[in-house]
């Protein structure tokens, strides 16, 4: 079915990828954006005059290699850093810094071990974990070679990784970065992207896998962050013809319950296709888009039962200066995590309706994207609140979200606050609203062992096919998972396109 | 505990048996003598009168109703008239039977669902998607059965629907008592004879009871028990869910599940339609052919007289209706199972209800059926039926 119609839905970063592939493979491809932007989460945040967020997610490390040179995204302008990012971490007397593996500062005495020790297995388990990332998701009804090579791959550790692995992935994220002699600020700081954008705190099962896996994904971000990132993959999602519209709404899939027939747009306007691959999670997918006879029940029920409950609120600062601290150091990127029981009690408040009182913070700073000279973008993505806040998200909840933010990270940087010239504060329901996103949940889903591999997000959809012909899936909410990666997409196409 | 039905002041005082069971949380009557004889007679001869208040009851309303009744049962009744009934059953979505009933249409966005097991849980699991209620009545209505050839007469007698105009499977609102209340009747029935439901609000419950036993004097009206009605639904065909077959939900392993098409209840399922629940797994099924078929068995009588004689023992046989699976066999080889049974008063025949292998559904196939005599296990000819054994013609009038 070469040049056979194909329509997106979403104009994400995983949408365009797979537009880009499937562009590129010959197939006719139109891309519904219901926004007036492309790029999804990654895309950039004009939040004041003058400046604009580095995405509502801005972490760019985790960009799959594979997608990017499928799609040719070296020869679209995207570049990625030669060396990690410096990560300052408050202390009580004063910061650590964690570049890559090396900590300097005020370490701890075992924190130079721990980091290596972090590291040796981070790097060993790599070869498997980006293995199974890259490739149609796990699945223990495959065919045995998959399964048995995947299992060679994972013997092939050797027996005291294998070991260490298994001892490691179930454990919560606190429990495994203690246990490696961490000092608190460090083993609170490498736990937070084991629980941004999920119901997790670090004492949560499971966050230690979450954790191996972040980190065992990342390299090099992407030089000019997530709009720049953004600008390459839509550059190359054109150039191999893929058709990108925006303020496109797609309000229905079509469908006789047992092949899709096209989409039906907020316009009213009807459009045939051949295939149709949603990106967006599956409660907008199969609750959303699809007529409550379209699909079969259990992706139904599988659909309403997954867990995407947002926690994480979207902290924009327009500073009239460098974010510093108080000796008056740069500070590019910072999580500001005292300890595991803060980053717990920060988590604590979203499971109660409430929000973070001393909410954990990611920031990344970037001073490209203020346009008056020596002024800075702060973007923080701030764990953890509820989406459902009791008293509910009003102006006066979000000012005090806010404050809280910034209270926070006064501590350390003391200058911050004279430097605000505005804030935004986006809650879950705001992200919820803006990005079309079900919960506000950024990573599409939970990444819960119930919700990864073949059972992301469906067991009835967990290879990016669904049970109705000519229907994908391929956003966050499919494996490998949420976050700025281009995975789903790539692997979407891919499944179109071995069809 | 069980509960007393709204009836149970005028049935407890005239169980003089004390036999009595729980059906669907309540208190119900088995046998109000000392065996169901006189009871079953009247329903084939008179009229029987049975609580039947335990039963499940279900609104659906609002604009969505039809929609999803369409997508929930395997027939479709959007198209149903109103004032029409109809027997459908509900599948899982492996096509499995979760349980059978009748669907009653009461207005234009207003149906009604009788069930043998509680089924809210499952109809609301699917409710949310669709622009319709779905309450439980169960407790909102009381409910008697009256079954039998007089069964016409006496609501003729009893209230104000002109009964000639209420045909099978029809539904009318009547005024009882000179208009001092009013309840629903439903030209329904689980005996294969001709008979009515009536639904009433259980505060006029006593009221009703007395008009009809008053009125039914004149034609033999008599209160029955559950173990008459089982005679006489065996004798009609009727499966009984929990007894012949075990709902999907409550299947333990799977050959536990049945479809509709090897409950007989093929007929119940329209398959080329919108899509409903359980549609693509019975599409399959019905093109792959059912690996069970539901039949009658007609089990021969003077090999079990002799089987009896040799023992010098007259032929024993239940006084009421069996539900204790029994092995059917053919050759050495086990086919399937009878799972309950009767000795029919009427046909003067030694009925049983059976699952057996699909290749043997054929009527005049002739299996064994295992009895058990003085402790020893034997074997007696049963010969496959049609479907109903007891099929008057005043059954559809």
């Amino acid at each position: 079915m070469s040049g056979a119609k194909v329509i997106v839905i979403g104009g994400g970063l995983n949408g365009l990828a797979a537009a880009g592939l499937l562009a590129k493979a010959g197939r006719e491809v139109h891309v519904y954006e219901a926004r007036d932007a492309l790029g999804g989460l990654a895309a950039g945040v004009p939040f004041a005059d003058g400046y604009t967020a580095p995405g509502l997610l801005h972490d760019t490390a985790m960009v799959r290699p594979w997608v990017a040179d499928a799609l040719g995204l070296a020869q679209h302008g995207l570049q990625r850093e030669a060396s990690p990012a410096a990560v300052t971490i408050p202390t009580e007397r004063g910061a650590i810094t964690l570049r890559g593996a090396e900590v300097s500062g005020d370490v701890g005495p075992g924190d130079a071990d721990g980091v290596r020790r972090y590291t040796a297995l981070v790097d060993a388990v790599r070869p498997v974990l980006a293995r199974i990332m890259d490739q149609a998701p796990l699945d223990p009804r495959a065919s045995l070679l998959s399964l048995l090579k995947t299992g060679l791959a994972v013997r092939r550790l050797g027996a005291a990784t294998m070991l260490e692995l298994m001892q490691v992935a179930p454990m919560c994220v606190a429990d495994w970065t203690r246990s490696l002699g961490l000092s608190e600020p460090l083993a609170a700081a490498l736990s937070l992207p084991a629980v941004e954008g999920s119901f997790t705190g670090p004492w949560s099962a499971h966050t230690a896998t979450t954790a191996l896996v972040r980190a065992a994904l990342s390299g090099p971000a992407v030089v000019g962050g997530a709009p720049a990132l953004v600008k390459a993959v839509v550059a190359a999602a054109k150039a191999h013809g893929a058709h990108l519209h925006t303020g496109a709404r797609v309000t229905r899939i079509l469908s006789d319950g047992a092949r899709v027939s096209g989409v039906e747009l907020a316009s009213g306007e009807k459009v045939t296709a051949d295939a149709v691959l949603s990106t967006l999670d599956p409660r907008s997918t199969f609750l959303c888009l699809s007529g409550p006879t379209d699909l079969p029940l259990g992706l139904v029920e599988d659909a309403k039962r997954y867990r995407m409950r947002g926690t994480t609120v979207k902290v924009h600062l327009a500073l009239t200066g460098p974010l510093e601290d108080a000796a008056g150091n740069r500070i590019t990127a910072l999580r500001a995590t005292p300890s595991l029981d803060d980053v717990e009690r920060a988590f604590d408040a979203a499971k109660y309706r409430a929000a973070a009182e001393a909410p954990a913070l990611d920031v990344v700073v970037r001073e490209d994207m203020a346009t008056a000279p020596g002024h800075a973008v702060a973007s923080i993505v701030a764990h953890a609140a509820s989406y459902d806040l009791a008293g509910g998200w009003t102006d006066d909840a979000r000012q005090r979200f806010g404050r809280a933010a910034l209270d926070v990270l006064s501590r350390h940087c003391p200058t911050v606050r004279d430097r605000v010239a505005h804030m935004e504060v986006l809650a879950p329901p705001d992200i919820a609203e803006r990005y079309g996103v079900t919960g506000g949940h950024v990573l599409h889903g939970e990444h819960a062992p119930d919700q990864l591999l073949f059972l992301r997000p469906s067991v009835h959809c967990g290879a990016h096919r669904t049970p109705i012909a000519g229907l994908y899936v391929g956003g966050g909410a499919t494996h490998p998972g949420g976050g700025l990666t281009l995975g789903p997409g790539g692997l979407a196409a891919r499944a179109i396109l071995s069809k | 505990m069980p509960q007393p039905t709204p009836f149970h002041e005028r049935t407890a005082a005239l169980c003089t048996s004390y036999a009595w069971k729980h059906w669907g949380g309540y208190y119900a009557v088995c046998h109000y003598d000392e065996s169901p004889e006189r009871e079953y007679n009247a329903i084939r001869h008179a009229a029987g009168l049975l609580d039947v208040s335990p039963l499940y009851k279900y609104d659906v309303s609002g604009p969505g109703a039809g929609a999803f009744l369409d997508w929930v049962l395997a027939k479709p009744v959007s198209a149903l008239k109103r004032g029409r009934v109809t027997y459908v059953c509900w599948c899982d979505d492996d096509g499995k039977v979760l349980d059978d009933g009748t669907c009653w249409r009461l207005d234009k966005q207003r149906f009604r669902l009788t069930a043998a097991s509680p089924a809210l849980w499952w109809f609301l699991r699917h409710a949310d998607r669709f622009d319709v209620t779905v309450a439980d009545v169960s407790a909102d209505l009381a409910a008697l059965a009256l079954q039998g050839p007089t069964s016409k007469a006496i609501l003729a007698d009893a209230c104000d629907a002109d009964m000639g105009a209420l045909g099978f499977f029809g539904l009318t609102e009547a005024r009882f008592d000179g208009g001092a209340f009013t309840a629903l009747i439903t030209r329904t029935g689980y005996t294969g004879d001709l008979g009515y439901e009536i639904w009433v609000e259980p505060v006029h419950a006593l009221r009703l009871w007395d008009l009809l036993m008053h009125v039914g004097a004149a034609h033999g009206i008599h209160p029955i028990g559950l173990d008459a009605l089982d005679i006489s639904r065996v004798e009609a065909g009727f499966i009984l869910q929990g007894c012949d077959y075990t709902a999907a939900s409550d299947a333990l392993i799977p050959s536990h599940l049945s479809s509709p098409y090897e409950l007989n209840l093929g007929w119940t399922v329209k398959l080329d339609r919108a899509p409903f629940i359980g549609q693509r797994a019975l599409r399959a099924e019905k093109a792959r052919g059912p690996a069970w078929a539901f039949v009658g068995l007609d089990i021969a009588w003077e090999p079990l007289e002799r089987l009896y004689a040799a023992h010098d023992l007259p032929p024993h046989l239940p006084l009421a209706a069996w539900r204790t699976p029994v092995p059917i066999y053919r050759g050495m080889r086990q086919i399937g199972r009878a799972t309950s049974g009767a000795w029919s008063p009427t046909l003067k025949r030694n009925l049983a209800l059976a699952s057996v292998e699909a290749e043997f559904a054929a009527v005049g196939t002739v299996v064994d059926f295992e009895v058990t005599v003085e402790w020893e296990r034997c074997r007696v000819p049963a010969t496959v039926s049609a479907l109903p054994f007891f099929d008057p013609p005043r059954k559809r009038a």
